[in-house]
């Protein structure tokens, strides 16, 4: 990292250390703290370039700030508004980035709908998982040919088991307004950004797995001096290492694919061996140790499961 | 060898298929308020048919059924989709305790309402800083005219939050660690006692830390000698580790639901898993059977401990895996199943014994 | 139900444990070649596993008797049968007489080429089929039986590795004090002991039934199960036990082979499945 891109880390660490409070946030009515929202855009963490009144900062930039929102797990609406600012530079329409990105770069939360495969999806009918889409106020629509400005029908909130991640179900009535092309390189870097955060929380599963066993004496002496469970940490570090590695190379379709299923993965093993390293605190609903489990599995899922994008690997790859 | 049900026990299957066809509703989630009073009222229906307990004495409720008619009544109510048993501390923890090692008055008086879910058990064994090192623990008990005063902490006591009464080890010296731990009784409502429910993963007080303050045992709710505690607790938590807490019927049963599964959601990536999720349950009910001839030993169970509780976890993550996160029917069964590697012994600590006790390795 | 081995049978292991350990190797001797029985068939194939024995016994003595309907031809004399059923069986190891199985055909078949197996000790011919020796041979129940005594081996291999590798862990010292007293050793070596008590049920369970699912079922298990104790072996041995002078290769290697023989993990998974 250069030296401003450690400066950045170092901001969005310390507001987060400072303000974020998950389990206060997901009881918000939107389900993420303004607050934090506000400062974050401050920051300027947004990839919008300043002629559309952005920060100026590049996808590394946003990716650094989605690894800190992963380690802490803050709900935040960064992901989404990012794809739908990355949707519409994509677009070759000047005035919709225009009108638009300045508000997105002010912290107008915006989301993207978007069809995961890159296959034909109708813009009539029923949108699910939709990051942040109950609220978003700013709601854009592929077709996988088109991209679309959307005056929505109906929406809710769709509870899941990761209340850290905000999901709508979007009920399309057919009103849209078409605003330029739809680039199938959007899903490459949907893939890569959630692959940075998934990287962050697992770095920091381990962070606190490791923590912990230094602190909780059993048998007369730290846990995690016991060499069964300095292994299991070791497995562990060598995960999140390689999936740090997978999630720093998205340089194209391949490899944002590859940092999806390994990524998704290696952060679904790390928040299990959280779990039965804590042993029984991690079963509570106080420790935090489910509420990386959970994201761990969701982030899994969202963009299409591993198996999903193995498949296409397997076609992509000859 | 021979795998194949005698007359008296296929004419059993029978009965309880047939019953429980007609009875299985399902109930709330028993860490409720209300769905524990519903799992007890199901527990006293099953009682009034004398299937609570089948493998006990007919004079406590129970049958008089062999091992062998346990585990096929096992399958059937698991196969059914019948509910969870609220009582399952008690009868699977405590009452193999009371056989074992308690008194004939013991036996008369804590059975019975036991078999009825009148009196419903949670076991209070770990404590903050006695987990997987249990005999760590501190609470103490001390003599006092007529019996015992219990004081000290007890933590992720299954049931705890809304059960009636808790069974657990205390200090009562002198010596250290092993020695000195007596095996007590005590009502979860006497004076000095605070319940504080723990929430687990889903939100619901599964558990509880328990605040003991001063509270009166009397002499007659000392199971076992005192000092004699640790030896009269490890043939519970053998049970624990072993066959009877985990009978195979809830994981044949599982695994045939994700066999199901995987028919409507086919996906080629999980075959693989979903096949050997199905061998395992086999494996775990064919090693059963074998320890139906040659009961296991204690280190004996630690390896079908670990091998259950993994299996849990594979059948349950298998089907996540299947269904993504909307998992209806599953995520219940997915955040309990995670529990399974962690209580009742870590897995890390029956490796341990395993590798100590059954392969010789030096301690 | 009596889902344990009789007194006769632990006998009869044991009779069979000490023989190949002593390093004889005629097994009619003790009467083995008129073994029929899938239970008592197992009991035997664990001890071949356990001493890594090699040859075409699964052949001569499981399947080919069962093709010829218990008329082992020649069999009686020492001579050793081979057979093959293709696909799934494409080779045949070496031996004295070749059979090549078509449907329910049984065919004289001879060989037309060696190939190397993952196994040197294991020799492998490719055949072309002869003369009709019988039609409507129970090519099925022949196959399973393949499958069933190949799990068996798989079992006494396992044990055996197991075996060595907890001998070696006692008597081997690094820092110190003897390997096995570390943690992360210990706990390899109970996975193995896990993933070996838990197959062989499923073992003899197969050997009861003989329904393909369970014997499909019996070959995944103890397949994996062999496999991660040769892994594990390995690992826990160090360099040593990768050398051609240690006994633990010959376990190795043919653990290998059979994983795949008679069907392999994936071929045998699909067809339980298909009997869900």
């Amino acid at each position: 990292m250069t030296p401003e891109q450690l400066a950045l880390r170092d901001a969005v660490r310390s507001l987060l250390t400072k303000h974020s409070d998950v389990r206060a946030a997901i009881e918000t009515p939107h389900g993420y703290d303004k607050d934090v929202w506000a400062r974050l855009t401050d920051i300027g963490v947004l990839p919008i370039p300043e002629q559309y009144g952005g920060s100026g900062a590049t996808r590394t930039e946003t990716h650094i700030a989605l690894e800190e929102l992963g380690r802490t797990l803050t709900p935040s609406p960064l992901l989404a508004s990012t794809l739908a600012a990355e949707a519409l530079l994509a677009s070759g329409n000047d005035e919709a980035c225009a009108r638009l990105l300045p508000r997105i770069a002010d912290g107008t939360v915006a989301t993207l709908i978007w069809p995961w495969d890159n296959g034909p999806a109708s813009l009539d009918g029923t949108a699910r998982y939709v990051l942040d889409g109950d609220h978003a106020e700013i709601l854009l629509a592929s077709d996988g040919t088109g991209l679309y400005e959307i005056e929505s029908g109906a929406r809710q909130h769709t509870p899941t088991m990761d209340q850290t991640r905000r999901l709508a179900t979007v009920h399309l009535d057919g009103r849209e307004t078409h605003l330029g092309r739809w680039s199938p390189e959007i899903r490459d870097v949907a893939l890569a950004a959630l692959a940075a955060e998934q990287v962050g929380t697992a770095a920091r599963a381990l962070e606190l797995t490791v923590e912990y066993t230094k602190t909780r004496v059993q048998f007369g002496k730290p846990i995690g001096s016991f060499q069964a469970l300095k292994h299991r940490m070791a497995d562990m570090h060598v995960l999140v290492e390689t999936a740090r590695s997978a999630a720093g190379a998205c340089t194209d379709e391949v490899s944002a694919a590859v940092a999806k299923v390994y990524c998704s993965e290696a952060l679904f093993k790390v928040a299990a061996e959280m779990v039965q390293l804590h042993g029984g605190i991690a079963i509570t609903w106080e420790h935090d140790a489910h509420l990386y489990l959970k994201r761990a599995h969701s982030s899994g899922q969202l963009f299409g499961s591993p198996a999903v994008h193995l498949d296409r690997l397997s076609r992509l790859v000859r | 060898m021979d795998l194949s049900l005698d007359a008296s026990t296929l004419t059993f299957q029978a009965e309880v298929r047939s019953w429980l066809a007609t009875h299985v509703r399902p109930l709330s989630s028993m860490d409720t308020a209300a769905g524990f009073e519903e799992h007890r009222s199901w527990e006293r229906q099953l009682a009034s048919e004398r299937l609570s307990v089948v493998s006990w004495p007919a004079a406590f409720g129970g049958r008089d059924a062999s091992l062998l008619q346990w585990l096929v009544f096992e399958e059937e109510y698991h196969a059914s989709g019948a509910p969870g048993r609220v009582s399952q501390n008690g009868i699977f923890l405590l009452a193999p305790t009371l056989f074992a090692h308690g008194t004939d008055e013991q036996r008369a008086r804590i059975l019975p309402s036991m078999a009825r879910a009148d009196v419903v058990w949670a076991q209070a064994w770990s404590e903050p800083e006695a987990g997987s090192d249990l005999a760590s623990l501190r609470s103490t008990a001390v003599r006092c005219d007529g019996g015992w005063l219990l004081r000290g902490q007890k933590t992720w006591s299954s049931r705890a939050a809304f059960a009636d009464r808790a069974f657990g080890l205390f200090r009562t010296g002198p010596g250290e660690r092993h020695r000195g731990l007596t095996y007590l009784l005590f009502d979860l409502r006497a004076p000095g006692v605070t319940v504080r429910p723990i929430a687990q993963l889903d939100g619901e007080p599964g558990f509880a830390e328990v605040f003991l303050d001063d509270v009166f045992v009397p002499d007659h709710d000392v199971v076992g000698e005192v000092g004699d505690g640790w030896r009269v607790a490890m043939s519970t938590a053998g049970n624990e580790r072993g066959l009877t807490l985990r009978s195979p019927g809830r994981f044949t049963a599982a695994a045939s639901r994700l066999v199901e599964l995987y028919r409507k959601n086919p996906d080629p990536a999980l075959r693989d898993r979903v096949v050997d999720a199905w061998i395992g349950a086999q494996a775990y009910r064919l090693h059963t059977f074998g320890a139906l001839a040659a009961p296991l030993s204690g280190p004996a169970a630690s390896v079908t401990k670990v091998f259950w509780s993994e299996l849990d976890v594979a059948i349950h993550e298998t089907a996540l895996d299947l269904l993504g996160e909307v998992a209806p029917g599953w995520r219940d069964g997915w955040l309990f199943s995670l529990s399974g590697p962690i209580y009742a012994g870590t897995n890390e600590i029956q490796r341990n014994v395993i590798a100590e006790r059954l392969l010789g390795l030096p301690r | 139900m009596m889902f344990t081995l009789s007194s006769e049978q632990t006998d009869f292991a044991a009779v069979l444990h000490d023989f190949l350990r002593a390093g004889k190797t005629d097994l009619a001797s003790l009467g083995v070649d008129e073994v029929t029985d899938p239970v008592d068939l197992v009991v035997v194939f664990e001890e071949v596993g356990h001493h890594a024995v090699a040859g075409p016994l699964i052949e001569s003595l499981a399947v080919v008797p069962a093709l010829m309907g218990g008329v082992a031809a020649g069999a009686a004399a020492g001579a050793t049968h081979s057979v093959a059923f293709p696909p799934l069986v494409p080779h045949a190891v070496e031996a004295d007489r070749y059979f090549l199985i078509d449907g329910d055909t049984l065919h004289e078949a001879t060989p037309t080429a060696e190939l190397e197996s993952v196994d040197p000790s294991r020799r492998l011919v490719d055949l072309s089929p002869g003369p009709i020796v019988a039609t409507d041979v129970p090519a099925a129940r022949a196959f399973d039986l393949g499958v069933l005594t190949c799990s068996a081996q798989l079992l006494g291999l396992g044990r055996a590795m197991l075996e060595l590798t907890t001998t070696h862990a006692k008597t081997r010292a690094q820092f110190g004090k003897p390997i096995g007293q570390f943690q992360a050793v210990k706990h390899h070596l109970a996975n193995v002991l896990i993933g070996l008590e838990l197959a062989r049920p499923l073992v003899f369970g197969a050997a009861v039934t003989m329904n393909s699912r369970d014997v499909s079922a019996a070959k995944v298990a103890t397949s994996d199960a062999a496999w991660q104790a040769a892994r594990i072996a390995l690992q826990v041995h160090g360099a040593i036990g990768y050398t051609a002078e240690h006994e633990l290769g010959r376990f190795l290697l043919q653990t290998r082979a059979l994983r795949t023989a008679w069907g392999s993990p994936s071929m045998h998974r699909a067809r339980v499945l298909e009997a869900l």
